[in-house]
C-alpha cells in the first residue's frame, strides 16, 4: 500500500514542513506493524519551481521549431528559449527557474541556445515527472497565481510510504486506516471529516432505482446512489496525482473517483452506467445455470457457479460481486447517468470466487480482508459529492441503502491483570484505556479488573480478548517490554535412535572422505523412471513449478545422481557425495505417503585398487565407508546378499544390505540407463540403506573382549573355486568349520590367471588367524581346525588349495 | 685367553654405547656401565681381577689395555649422560689409537674408529635436518569430507537450543492439510493461506509450508509443560535468487505456566546472542501469524554488520489460544510462545552467500569450503 504525507495530512494535523516528520513517521509505523518497506522521497529539488504567466511569444531567429517567450514569475520577467508546440501568450505554466534539478537529474541553468539566452525551462507534465506525457508544455489553470511555489502547487514535494499491510489490518488497506494508526503514534486524533454531500437534484434515488439482496448472508448490505448527467473527462490534476502516488493509472473522472475513495477510505465502489441497467435496478444473488458464462471488464469470458454471487440487474448479471465489473456496464465516454455502488460483501463468499477464478483486484483484495459494513453509505456519499464536483451532474436525493442483515459492533472484555501477565509487564487499568481509546475503541468504565471493549466496525480483526491485548502491547511498545528469561525445570530429551544413527551416518561418512548433499524432496517423474521406478510407485504433486520437480523422491539417488552429472560438467571428477532424507512412497488408503529416513552415498573417480581384492575402486571405497558405519552400530548378522537384478542398479554388481531376513538397502554399481539420461559417461558406485528400518534393530551390547595372553598362530589360505563362487560363501563356511579358535579372516588376494580363466575358475586368498585365549595353540590344533576347513571347501563347494 | 675376553667386551661395548648415543639413552648406558664395570659381576672387573693369575708378560699387555678400556666404558658413558658429542667421539678415538698400535688390534681398532665416524655423521645429520625442516611445505591431509553448510548452520543451533532445554522433535514433510493449517488457526477461506504458496498433493496432503505442524503433532502427543525444538525441511512453490522451493526452518515452541511475552523477549535475545555473537541488537516489532498472537517480526543489527541495518531473522509470538483449543490445552491455565527461523538465510547472512540455488546443487567446490 502506497500512502502519500500529503493525502495522510487531510486526516491528521502534520506538519509537513519538520524534515524529520517522514522517518520519524516510518520509524513509529513500523514498530506499530506497519512495515514501511520503502520511503520515496522526491529526487529532485524544486525550489525555484514556480508559476508563470508567458506575456509573449516570437519566433526563434536561428531555429524553426523554437520560441523566444517571454514569462512573468512573479519576481520579474525572464527570457525563455521553449519549443513546444502549445506556448501561448497568456497560458499560466510551470517555470523551473535557474538551480532547481528536474527528475532525472538534470540542472537548469542560464543557457544560450541557438545564440539566444534561455533563463529557466517550461515544463511539460513528464519533465517534472508526473505523467509520460511530453506533447507539450503542461498548462495550469489561469486562477493559479503568479509566482507561487508550483512544487507545492503539483504535490511534487510528497513523500509516499510503501507499507506493507499484514493480512489481518485490512484496516490499514486505506490512507484513513494508516492515518488512525499515525494519530495514536503521535498522540492526536483524527480531523473530524463530516463528509456532506450536496444533493443537487429533485428526484430521489429511490425512484429512479431498486436495489433487492436475494442472498444476505453473502452481501449483508449494498447502498446505491444516483448521479445523472455526468460528463465524462480526464480528473483534475489533484486527483489523477494522488492516484499515480498511490500506483493506480488514471482512467476518467468518475473511475478515478471510485478508485480515490476506495484508497482514501478504504471501501471499493463501483460505478454502472445506469441506463445499461436492465429497469435501473439491483438484484444481489448467486449466479444461476440459466446466466451463462460472464465477460469483466477486462474483456475475458468467466465460467461461473452457484456459489458466485452476482451483481444483476432486472434481467442479467452485470458484475461479480466484490471481485470485477461487466464489460457491458461499465462507464463509457458516453455515459451520462451513474448507479454508484457501494457494498459489503462477506471476506469467505468473495475469496472463494476471486480463488477459483485465479485473480486479485483491488476490490476483492479489500473484500476478502474485511471493509468496514458501516462505511458503505459514507464511501457513497463522498464518491457521489467527488463525481458531481469533477463530472458535473446533480446527485439524485439519498442513497438506496438495502441493509438486510446488520453488522454490530462487537463487545469484547479484557481482564487487565491477563494483559498484564501475559505480556510480562506491569500495567494498570487506565494503561489499558488510554491504549484501546488511541486506536478508536471505545472502553467501558472498569469493573471488577475487566473493561468491555466495543470495536468498531473496521477492525473486524479484533474479536477475542487476546486480539485486544496484543493491541495494548503494540501501544505500550515492545521495545518498553522487559526481556526475562523463564525458569524453565525441563532438560532437553534425549535424541531419538533416527537422529543418533544419522548424526553417527553424517560423522562416519565425512571422516572417510564423503562430501554432503542436500537436495530437494522432489524431482522428475523421468529421472525415477530411468531408475526403474513405477509410476504408480510415485507421489505425484498437484502444482508443480516445472516438470523437473513433478514427483516426491523415491529413492535419494535421484538427487545425487544429477549431482554427479552437475560435478562431472563442471570439472570435478573425483566426486565422493552423501545424502541423509527422506524418499516418499504411496501407501493404499492413507492420506499421507511412507516417509522414510535413508542414507545414500556415491563414489565416481576412485583411483584403481592397488591392494590386490578385485573390486572396482570406486565401489571397494564406497562399500568400506558404508561397512564402517554398519560395524559402529555393533549389528548382528549383518550380510551383503548378490542379487541378481533390482531396479535401478545394474545387475553386473549389485547386492542387498541384509541384517538377518530385514533388506535394508542396496550397494553397486548404477544402472547405466540411470547415467544414461544424466548424461555420465563413468561408472556411479553407489549405495542406499533405510536408516529408519536401521533404528529399530537393537544393537548388540558392546563388551570388552579380553586382550590376548597368548601368542596367535597365522596361516594363508589360497583355495582355486569355480568363478560364480563368492567370498562370502568361502568366508561363511571358513567360519563356521574353522572351529572355536579362528579369530580372523580376511580376504587379501583375489586372483585369475589365463590358465584359471579357461577353467572357469578364481583364486581366493585368506590370512586366517588363530588363537586360544586361554593356552598357546599346538601347531597339531592349527593344523587339525586348518584342515577342516580345507575340507568342508572342498566337500561343499568343490575348492581346491591352489599349488 | 684373558686378552680374547677384553676383545669380546671392546667389540660389545662399543656397540651398546653407540646404539645409546643414538638413542640417547642414558638409561642403557647406565647398563653397559653395570655390566662391565659393576661392582658385583662386571666383566671388565672380572678381567682385572683376574691379571694376578697371568705372566708377567701377559700382564704387562692385558693390563694396561683393561684400563684403557674402563676409562673408554666410563668416558662414553658419561657423555651419554651429558650428552657430549665430542667426548664420546673423543673416547672412540683415544682407544682406537691405543688399538692400532697392537699387531692384532688392528681392525678391532679400526672397528672403534668406525663408530666415531658414525657417531660424528648421526650427529651431523640430526643437525642439518633439524635446521632445514621446511615447515612452510603442506603437510599430508587425510581425505575427509564435508558437512554440509545448512547442515553445520542447523546442528549449531540445534546445539545452542538444546543446551537452552529443548528437546528435538520431527515431524513429516508430507503433511495434512489440518495440521499445516487448520490446527494453526488458518481456515480454508483465510487470506493467511496466500502468505504461504503450498506444493499440494492428492487428496488432503500438501507439504508442509513450515515447520509449524510440528507443534500441533507434539502437543497432541504430550501433556504441557512442553520445549521443544522442530528442524526440517519446507516447501513453498516459490523460485528465485532469494526463495527456494525447498528451504529449512527451525521452529520452537515453549509452553507452561506463566509463560509471557516478556519471556519471549528475553530468550529470543538470549539465542541471537548466542548464534550471531554478544554485540548484536534485538528489535521486535509487531507482525502478523495466525497461529500467535501477538505476533512479531524479530530484527537484528551489528555495528559491524552491514553498515548496522536491521535484517530480518525470524518471526515469533505467543501461541494463539485457538491453537491450544485445537489440541485440547486450557489457555486459561496454559500459555506458551513460538518461534521459526529460516536456515538457509542465516547460513547466506553467515557466510556471505547471495545465491541460494548454490545449496541445492551440491558442487564440491562449493562444499569443499565449509
Amino acid at each position: 500500500m502506497r500512502i502519500s504525507l500529503e493525502w495522510l495530512a487531510d486526516f491528521i494535523d502534520l506538519d509537513l514542513e519538520d524534515p524529520e516528520l517522514p522517518e520519524r513517521l516510518a520509524n513509529g509505523l513500523l514498530l506499530a506493524g506497519l512495515e514501511v518497506e520503502a520511503l520515496d522521497r522526491p529526487e529532485a529539488a524544486f525550489d525555484g519551481l514556480v508559476v508563470a504567466e508567458v506575456l509573449s511569444v516570437e519566433p526563434h531567429p536561428n531555429a524553426d521549431r523554437l520560441k523566444l517567450c517571454r514569462v512573468a514569475d512573479g519576481a520579474g520577467e525572464r527570457a525563455v528559449v521553449c519549443g513546444a508546440p502549445n506556448v501561448e501568450a497568456g497560458r499560466r505554466v510551470v517555470l523551473a527557474t535557474p538551480g532547481v534539478r528536474m527528475p532525472g537529474g538534470m540542472k537548469v541553468e542560464v543557457a544560450r541556445i541557438r545564440g539566444e539566452q534561455s533563463e529557466g525551462m517550461i515544463c511539460s507534465e513528464r519533465e517534472l515527472g508526473l505523467s509520460t506525457d511530453h506533447s507539450g508544455i503542461m498548462v495550469l489553470g489561469d486562477e493559479q497565481e503568479i509566482g507561487a511555489d508550483a512544487a507545492d502547487l503539483l504535490g511534487l514535494n510528497d513523500v509516499i510510504f510503501d507499507i506493507s499491510i499484514t493480512p489481518n489490518r485490512a484496516d490499514c488497506l486505506s490512507v484513513l486506516g494508516v492515518a488512525r494508526e499515525a494519530a495514536a503514534l503521535l498522540g492526536t486524533s483524527l480531523s473530524a471529516s463530516e463528509i456532506s454531500v450536496q444533493e443537487n437534484s429533485d428526484t430521489s434515488a429511490a425512484s429512479v432505482c431498486a436495489v433487492e439482496i436475494w442472498d444476505p448472508d453473502k452481501c449483508p448490505r449494498y447502498a446505491a446512489r444516483i448521479i445523472q448527467g455526468v460528463e465524462i473527462g480526464p480528473s483534475p490534476g489533484w486527483m489523477a496525482r494522488r492516484l499515480r502516488a498511490a500506483g493506480m493509472r488514471p482512467i476518467n473522472n468518475v473511475v478515478d473517483v471510485t478508485n480515490y475513495v476506495m484508497l482514501s477510505l478504504g471501501q471499493p465502489l463501483h460505478a454502472f452506467d445506469l441506463h445499461r441497467l436492465a429497469e435501473h435496478k439491483i438484484i444481489v444473488r448467486r449466479w444461476a445455470e440459466s446466466d451463462g458464462p460472464f465477460t469483466t471488464l477486462d474483456g475475458q469470458g468467466r465460467a461461473m457457479d452457484d456459489e458466485d454471487l452476482m451483481i444483476c440487474d432486472g434481467e442479467k448479471p452485470v458484475a461479480i460481486g466484490g471481485v470485477m465489473g461487466g464489460l457491458f456496464s461499465e462507464v463509457s465516454d458516453d455515459t451520462r447517468d451513474i448507479l454508484l455502488e457501494s457494498a459489503y460483501f462477506t471476506p469467505q463468499t468473495i475469496r472463494r470466487t476471486r480463488r477459483r477464478l485465479g485473480m486479485s483486484t483491488e476490490a476483492s483484495y479489500r473484500f476478502e480482508r474485511g471493509v468496514d459494513p458501516s462505511g458503505t453509505v459514507r464511501a457513497a456519499d463522498l464518491a457521489a459529492e467527488l463525481i458531481r464536483q469533477t463530472a458535473g451532474g446533480a446527485v439524485a436525493r439519498g442513497a438506496v441503502d438495502a441493509h438486510p442483515a446488520p453488522i454490530a459492533p462487537k463487545q469484547v472484555p479484557i481482564r487487565v491483570a491477563r494483559a498484564s501477565s501475559l505480556l510480562g509487564v506491569s500495567l494498570d487499568g487506565p494503561r489499558v484505556r488510554e491504549s484501546l481509546e488511541s486506536l478508536g475503541l471505545l472502553v467501558s468504565d472498569e469493573e471488577d479488573g475487566v473493561f468491555s471493549v466495543e470495536v468498531p466496525t473496521f477492525r473486524p480483526d479484533i474479536e477475542r480478548e487476546i486480539d485486544l491485548i496484543e493491541e495494548v502491547g503494540r501501544r505500550v511498545g515492545y521495545e518498553n517490554i522487559p526481556a526475562t528469561l523463564p525458569a524453565s525445570e525441563n532438560p532437553a530429551a534425549r535424541p531419538t535412535r533416527a537422529r543418533k544413527l544419522e548424526l553417527q551416518a553424517r560423522r562416519i561418512m565425512v571422516a572417510g572422505g564423503f562430501s554432503e548433499a542436500v537436495n530437494y524432496s522432489f524431482v522428475s517423474r523421468e529421472a525415477l523412471r530411468s531408475m526403474g521406478w513405477l509410476d504408480e510407485q510415485m507421489v505425484a504433486l498437484r502444482n508443480p513449478l516445472s516438470g523437473e520437480m513433478d514427483v516426491l523422491r523415491t529413492t535419494l539417488l535421484a538427487g545425487l545422481l544429477a549431482n554427479v552429472a552437475h560435478n562431472l560438467s563442471r570439472g570435478v571428477s573425483e566426486i565422493r557425495l552423501f545424502e541423509l532424507g527422506r524418499s516418499f512412497h504411496p501407501v493404499d488408503g492413507e492420506a499421507l505417503p511412507d516417509q522414510v529416513l535413508r542414507a545414500a552415498g556415491v563414489v565416481v573417480g576412485s583411483a584403481a585398487s592397488q591392494d590386490g581384492v578385485s573390486l572396482p575402486g570406486a565401489l571397494s571405497e564406497l562399500k568400506g565407508v558404508l561397512e564402517r558405519f554398519l560395524e559402529s552400530l555393533g549389528l548382528e548378522n549383518l550380510l551383503f546378499e548378490p542379487v541378481d537384478a533390482a531396479p535401478g542398479w545394474d545387475s553386473s554388481g549389485v547386492s542387498r544390505i541384509c541384517v538377518g531376513d530385514d533388506v535394508l538397502g542396496h550397494v553397486g554399481l548404477a544402472a547405466p540407463e540411470a547415467l544414461g539420461v544424466r548424461d555420465i559417461e563413468m561408472g556411479v558406485a553407489a549405495f542406499e540403506i533405510n536408516l529408519a528400518a536401521l533404528a529399530e534393530i537393537d544393537p548388540a551390547p558392546r563388551r570388552l573382549t579380553p586382550l590376548p595372553r597368548y601368542p596367535a598362530s597365522l596361516r594363508d589360505l589360497a583355495v582355486v573355486v569355480d568363478a560364480a563362487r563368492t567370498n562370502g560363501e568361502i568366508e561363511a563356511i571358513i567360519r563356521q568349520t574353522g572351529g572355536e579358535w579362528l579369530e580372523s579372516v580376511d580376504l587379501f588376494d583375489v586372483y585369475q590367471d589365463a590358465a584359471l580363466e579357461t577353467s572357469g575358475e578364481k583364486s581366493l586368498a585368506y590370512s586366517l588367524v588363530f588363537r586360544n585365549p586361554e593356552a598357546t595353540l599346538t601347531d597339531e590344533q592349527v593344523n587339525e581346525a586348518f584342515d577342516g576347513i580345507i575340507g568342508a571347501l572342498g566337500s561343499r563347494l568343490g575348492a581346491r588349495l591352489r599349488s | 685367553m684373558s686378552e680374547d675376553l677384553l676383545v669380546g667386551i671392546i667389540r660389545e661395548s662399543s656397540g651398546a654405547l653407540s646404539d645409546a648415543w643414538l638413542a640417547r639413552d642414558a638409561g642403557a648406558a647406565e647398563e653397559v656401565r653395570i655390566r662391565y664395570l659393576g661392582r658385583k659381576g662386571g666383566e671388565l672387573n672380572e678381567v682385572m681381577r683376574g691379571l694376578k693369575d697371568l705372566s708377567a708378560d701377559e700382564k704387562r699387555i692385558v693390563g694396561p689395555l683393561a684400563n684403557s678400556v674402563r676409562t673408554y666404558i666410563e668416558a662414553s658413558v658419561s657423555a651419554i649422560k651429558e650428552d657430549d658429542r665430542d667426548k664420546i667421539i673423543e673416547a672412540h678415538r683415544a682407544l682406537g689409537a691405543r688399538l692400532r698400535g697392537r699387531e692384532e688390534g688392528g681392525a678391532l681398532g679400526e672397528i672403534i674408529e668406525q663408530r666415531a665416524s658414525e657417531i660424528l655423521a648421526a650427529g651431523e645429520d640430526a643437525d642439518t635436518s633439524r635446521s632445514r625442516l621446511d615447515l612452510t611445505i603442506p603437510g599430508r591431509t587425510p581425505l575427509i569430507g564435508h558437512e554440509h553448510p545448512l547442515v553445520q548452520t542447523m546442528e549449531d543451533l540445534i546445539e545452542v537450543l538444546t543446551r537452552l532445554g529443548y528437546s528435538v522433535a520431527e515431524g513429516p514433510e508430507a503433511e495434512l492439510d489440518y495440521y499445516n493449517f487448520e490446527a494453526l488457526n488458518i481456515p480454508k477461506d483465510h487470506p493467511a493461506r496466500d502468505m504461504q504458496d503450498t506444493f499440494y498433493l492428492a487428496g488432503d496432503a500438501l507439504l508442509r509450508t513450515h515447520t509449524s505442524p510440528v507443534q500441533i503433532r507434539v502437543m497432541e502427543n504430550q501433556p504441557p509443560p512442553v520445549k521443544v525444538i522442530a528442524p526440517g525441511k519446507v516447501f513453498r512453490c516459490d523460485a528465485d535468487v532469494t526463495h527456494s522451493p525447498m528451504f529449512h526452518q527451525i521452529e520452537g515452541l515453549y509452553v507452561d505456566e506463566g509463560v509471557t511475552f516478556a519471556d519471549l523477549k528475553g530468550t529470543l535475545e538470549a539465542f541471537v546472542r548466542e548464534i550471531f555473537g554478544p554485540e548484536y541488537r534485538v528489535r521486535l516489532r509487531p507482525s502478523f501469524f495466525p497461529f500467535t498472537e501477538p505476533s512479531v517480526e524479530v530484527d537484528i543489527a551489528s555495528d559491524y554488520v552491514a553498515g548496522g541495518e536491521w535484517m530480518e531473522v525470524l518471526g515469533a509470538g505467543m501461541v494463539d489460544p485457538a491453537v491450544f483449543e485445537a489440541v485440547g490445552y486450557d489457555p486459561e491455565r496454559w500459555t506458551g510462545f513460538a518461534w521459526g527461523l529460516g536456515v538457509e538465510r542465516i547460513t547466506m547472512l553467515r557466510y556471505g552467500i547471495s545465491d541460494i540455488r548454490l545449496f541445492f546443487e551440491n558442487d564440491l567446490r562449493m562444499l569443499r569450503q565449509f
